[in-house]
Parts: C-alpha cells; structure tokens; sequence
C-alpha cells in the first residue's frame, strides 16, 4: 500500500491516506496549485511537509537507488502527456524503461507486448506530435503500465478526452483495480467527481 | 511578461511545469551579437586609447635663471619626477628652443642674440593638479617663470571629460546591454527546451541529467558563434582601419593587435562566464 502522511498540499489541505492495490480512489483537488503540490512531491520534483511510504519505504528521505525500485512500482499518467518531443513513440517508452533500469532486449520485448496489448502496435514508430489526443492518452497509458505497477496515478486524463474513448478507457481501470492495481484519480474536476462518484472512492 | 522575466531567474523547479517558453539561439543571430559586441568593445578601447594619448598633453613649461649647471639641471630632474603630479619631463636647451622658434616663424635669428633661457617641458597628470604643482613650483630658485597655456589646457580638459563621458554612455548604452542580451540569448535557449526538461524529470530522470544534452549542444553553438562572430570582426576592423587611416592620417586608432586582446578577453570571459552563470541560475538543488 502507499500511504500519504500529512502531506501538506496547501495551507489549510494536509493529505492523509491510504492507496490499497484493489480500490479505485478520486483525490479531487480545490485548485490545480494542490494538484500541482501533489504531483510534484510524488516525483520528488520539490517537497513539501509530510511523507509518502511505499511500503515501508519512505520515497522521499530513502536513496537514489532505492526510489528508482519505489518508481517501478508506480505508474503516473499526465494529462499532458509528458512525452519527449524529438524522441518517437517507442524511443520514448524506452526512455522511460531505460530510467527504470530495465535491460535494452528486455525493455524491448515489454514495449512490444504493451503496444499491442493497448491496439497502437502501428504507431511504434511515430512522432509524438502526429499522434491524436486519445492516442496520446492510451501511449500515456501504455508507458504507466510498462513496469506491471502496483499502483498507476492518474492526472485528470479524462479531460478533452472523446467521450466513447473515455469510457473504454475508463472501464479498463476500473477492471485494473479489480485486478490489485490501486489506482488515483487526482482532479480539480468537480463535476467529473460528480459524475463518477458510484465508480470511485473519494478522498476527504 | 513579468511571468517570462521572472521564470527567467528562477530555480529550474520553479520552472520546471509551469510552461515558460524561451527562445531558440541561432547560430547567426549569436554570430551577429558578437560581431557588434566586439564593435563595441574595439569603440571603448579606442576612447580610452584617445583620452590616454590626450592625458599626455597636459604640458607646462619652466624656465630657468641665467644658465644652470648640468648637477643643478640633474638634482631639480630627479625633484621634479618624485612629484606625484609630474608624468614625464624633457629638456630643451636654449639653442633647441631657438632653433625650434626659428623654425615656428621662418626666419633665422644670429646665435649670439639668443634671447632664450633653457627650458624643461613638463607632462603633469591632469588639470586638477595644476594648481598643487604651480604652488610647489613657485618655491623653487633656480626657475624664472612656469608657462601655463591656460586656455589650451581648459579646451584638452573639456575634451577629456567629453570623452569619459562617451565612454561610459557606450560601457552602458552599448556594451553591457549587448553583454545582457548575448546572455539571455544562451540562458533562454535553455528554457526554449523547458517542455522536454520537464517530461523527462517527470517521467525520473534527475535533474542535471535532464539538463545536460541542452547546455553541451548551447555551449558549442555559443562556443562556435563567439569565435566565427570574433573572427569576421577582426577581419572588418583591420579593412576599416587600413581606410580610416589613409583619410586621417594623424588619427589615433588602436591597433589590430590590440583589438584582438580586447576581442580575445571578451570572448573568452562570456564563454566561460555566462555557461556556469546560467548552471547557477536554474539552481539545480538537491542533487
């Protein structure tokens, strides 16, 4: 489990809760800056008050090596994408796998695997800019589930999304967490929590 | 704006996600800025050549009773040049100085008739100190009269202090805006990539890392540009200067050679200077 302790999101906003493999959970933000705050502590990008533990593992005091084995464990898809420009579409995963310490024939076969499990085999070689919004959104998805993560963390995603992708997408996490992959739903979208409240647990 | 201006100084994480966009160095635009840069580095050394040239021509003359003996002529030397305010000095004897007058006037004098006296001609550091060297000057036996050509000296005054004036209106009219602006060219072509930074240190990689391809690709068009850009200016300044001194043939300009080490330091000082100085700006914490 991933456990968020008093993670300080915003001045009157700490975070504390529980990410258990088989729960699909909605943190639903007041502002983008806390969501912001979120993703950002997640990555170790800047830090904040409060501690994130996999595990046992605190990811933000352990080591370098040590948060590399945590990030394997971790999937994050951005609502922006967060794709390398000049790199195509598999340069791009295997970037991402390189950075997880995946071997290059090994990471080679997975990418492969994971494109043809997600239908987008054909856009291997791409460039990222020819791709549409959706497609982006399913390489995005692709590349969080590379690394068979425990948990995958979700930035809003559904947003300028087509509403029969969404839902195929949206159905497919909801058997992922059947399946043991806790999965968060991080959004300021209130109407989405609106909509979705049946499907997800909120956090307060 | 002020979002640009102030993502432009601040730490990469800051940066890092909030979108700020900076713009692509081209290789032409830097070669440009440094031709100019150098334009006017080569503009400042040779006002600052022209002051110094004019700073020798503050001059005054003494002129001696009767006719001193070379130990007199030898001790009040070596008084006059442990004077603070004397630069230099020359001799001129009573026959030069009549040779000299003849050759001002065109007209020959008989040697016997010799109505001069001996004379020092002394360069003194500036016309503030004028007035301090008279006063020492006045207590000394063996001098008949200090000639002050008062009027010459204010107008070589007043030029001097026209040309600092041009100096530092160029130091900072000219040259260190071009100084800014080379530099935020290289720092911005950082930011101009801040897109892809940020998906990388997203997606795990660290910080330094992610930074590295874009500075070692900067550095060398900044490199590259700053030795093309020195190169075509030395190769104006010395056509420009073959044809400035053909016109004016008793203008004081700086030589190549001069220029080169003007250009060579600039250079060499923004190469090294402005790549670390971005480096600390992003203030890549934590790692």
């Amino acid at each position: 489990m991933v456990r968020f302790v008093n993670v300080n999101l915003s001045e009157k906003n700490n975070l504390n809760f529980v990410l258990k493999e088989d729960v699909f959970s909605c943190l639903p933000c007041d502002t983008q800056e806390e969501k912001d705050v979120f993703l950002r502590t997640l990555t170790k990008i800047s830090s904040t008050k409060g501690d994130i533990l996999i595990g046992r593992e605190s990811i933000l005091k352990c080591r370098d090596s040590v948060y590399r084995r945590s990030l394997k464990k971790l999937g994050i898809v951005y609502s922006d994408y967060k794709f390398i420009s000049y790199k195509n579409v598999y340069e791009n995963l295997q970037y991402y796998m390189q950075l997880r310490d995946y071997k290059e024939d090994e990471a080679e076969k997975t990418i492969d695997e994971g494109l043809e499990f997600f239908g987008i085999t054909e856009k291997k070689y791409s460039e990222i800019k020819s791709l549409t919004h959706e497609e982006k959104i399913i390489l995005g998805l692709t590349r969080a589930m590379l690394t068979e993560p425990k948990y995958l963390i979700l930035d809003e995603i559904h947003l300028g999304t087509d509403k029969e992708i969404w839902e195929k997408v949206f159905s497919f996490l909801r058997q992922l967490s059947k399946n043991k992959t806790g999965i968060l739903y991080v959004t300021c979208d209130q109407n989405f929590v609106a909509d979705n409240s049946k499907y997800m647990e909120y956090i307060k | 704006m002020f979002e640009k201006i102030k993502g432009f100084f601040g730490e990469l994480n800051d940066i890092i996600g909030k979108g700020i966009k900076g713009y692509r160095m081209n290789l032409f635009t830097l070669i440009a800025a440094f031709i100019v840069l150098n334009t006017a580095g080569s503009v400042l050394l040779n006002v600052y050549k022209n002051n110094e040239n004019l700073r020798d021509s503050y001059k005054l003359s003494i002129y001696f009773k009767g006719d001193p003996i070379e130990e007199q002529l030898n001790s009040f030397e070596e008084k006059l040049l442990g004077m603070p305010e004397v630069r230099a000095l020359k001799y001129e004897s009573k026959e030069v100085a009549l040779r000299d007058l003849e050759n001002q006037l065109d007209i020959r004098i008989p040697r016997g008739n010799n109505p001069l006296s001996s004379n020092f001609m002394v360069t003194f550091d500036g016309y503030e100190n004028l007035e301090s060297l008279q006063q020492k000057l006045d207590q000394e036996d063996l001098i008949k009269e200090v000639y002050v050509d008062d009027a010459q000296l204010q107008r070589l005054n007043n030029k001097i202090e026209k040309n600092k004036g041009i100096f530092l209106t160029f130091m900072a009219g000219g040259f260190l805006p071009l100084i800014f602006i080379i530099f935020s060219l290289f720092h911005s072509n950082i930011l101009y990539n801040n897109r892809d930074i940020t998906s990388k240190v997203f997606i795990g990689e660290k910080q330094k890392k992610a930074l590295k391809p874009y500075y070692m690709i900067s550095d060398c068009i900044f490199v590259g540009a700053s030795i093309i850009g020195t190169l075509i200016f030395l190769n104006i300044y010395e056509v420009f200067r073959k044809s400035f001194i053909g016109i004016e043939k008793g203008a004081v300009l700086a030589s190549t050679e001069e220029v080169l080490i003007v250009a060579v330091v600039v250079t060499a000082v923004t190469t090294i200077i402005f790549p670390i100085l971005s480096r600390k700006l992003y203030r890549v914490c934590g790692e």
